[in-house]
């Protein structure tokens, strides 16, 4: 709100009211790609937060209790291609919060910090050596995310005897990183390009 | 108009090969954790709360673990069949993950409470996984 106040750059009149001029459109499409940028977080974060509840309430069969696909990070993944890494970060960090505060609980939410930190810094650097396509960056964040859980609790516990579990959660982290990525890029394809510009 | 986002390939090389290399390496330690864990009868119940050893009780017979903290679990050794095995019989935590958790019977596998920070660990026979302790 701020930013489109001061920065517009559009002339005003004497009583304030905007005056629709023809340089318009050129000063303020910065700040129209921001706030539009802006938008797209807020949307994207409202989508993860859904997905986190929808997950949360229907609990999938697991092997081991907690372990679920991660379906909130189709909206993460899509954020880091359509608004960068430290966007896509702020996403997932209000999704995190706003999930712990309202239905997962204050433990879940460090455990998913965790993850979700671990998880960002793999995307990004595998999305920066361009080697990788949106399902390898997603299947990289996955195993990230359950590895940087299991470091933390293990830290937590002060005991390593949760690393014996970690094969099993990379496999599950796997196969859940294969199906997000393929979600995202679905998304990222459908998506006009100009959505963020 | 339509212009789309550069997504390229949905799989590269680079995507199979980490694919791959993930799915191996987990094989290869589930595979070793499963083999390490073979069941002995000298096997001990070790219990660790808030990161400090609670307790050691031998797998041997029945017995039911009451360890209060933040929030209170109840373990329970008991014999299933011809095996004895372990389970977390009852907690107050919020989530009660450990409470779903399978009943373990394998020496190195375990039943973690992250809430009230409680570690029960099959330890000892011949294959002891305490050379993973750090």
């Amino acid at each position: 709100m701020h930013a489109a106040a001061n920065g517009g750059g559009g002339t005003r009149s004497a009583s304030g009211a905007r005056v629709r001029s023809g340089k318009e459109p050129q000063t303020s499409a910065r700040v129209r790609s921001r706030v539009r940028s802006l938008t797209m977080c807020a949307v994207l974060a409202a989508v993860a937060l859904a997905l986190s509840y929808a997950e949360s309430l229907i609990p999938l069969p697991a092997p081991v209790p907690g372990m679920k696909p991660g379906f909130a990070n189709i909206a993460i993944v899509v954020a880091l291609y359509l608004l960068g890494g430290r966007r896509a970060f702020a996403v997932n960090v209000l999704r995190i919060a706003l999930a712990g505060l309202m239905f997962s609980g204050v433990f879940a939410m460090f455990y998913a910090l965790a993850g979700g930190i671990s998880a960002m810094l793999a995307m990004v650097a595998l999305k920066r050596t361009g080697a990788f396509s949106v399902i390898g960056v997603s299947v990289g964040g996955s195993a990230a995310h359950i590895t940087g859980q299991i470091v933390l609790a293990s830290l937590i516990i002060r005991r390593g005897a949760l690393f014996a579990g970690l094969p099993i959660f990379l496999i599950s982290a796997v196969a859940g990183g294969v199906i997000v990525g393929l979600i995202a890029h679905l998304l990222l394809r459908a998506l006009p390009r100009r959505i963020t510009e | 108009m339509k212009e789309r986002f550069p997504t390229g390939k949905p799989m590269r090389k680079a995507d199979a090969i980490l694919i791959a290399a993930l799915l191996i390496v987990s094989i290869i330690g589930a595979v070793f954790a499963l083999y390490a864990g073979s069941y002995t009868n000298e096997a001990n119940v070790r219990v660790t709360a808030n990161g400090a050893l609670y307790g050691v009780y031998p797998i041997g017979g029945t017995r039911e673990i009451v360890v209060k903290g933040i929030y209170e679990n109840r373990i329970v050794i008991e014999r299933d069949g011809g095996k004895m095995q372990v389970r977390m019989a009852d907690a107050t935590c919020p989530g009660k993950d450990c409470v779903r958790h399978a009943p373990v019977n394998l020496s190195g596998q375990c039943i973690v409470c992250l809430p009230n920070r409680l570690l029960v660990e099959i330890v000892g026979g011949e294959n002891d996984f305490d050379a993973f302790t750090y």
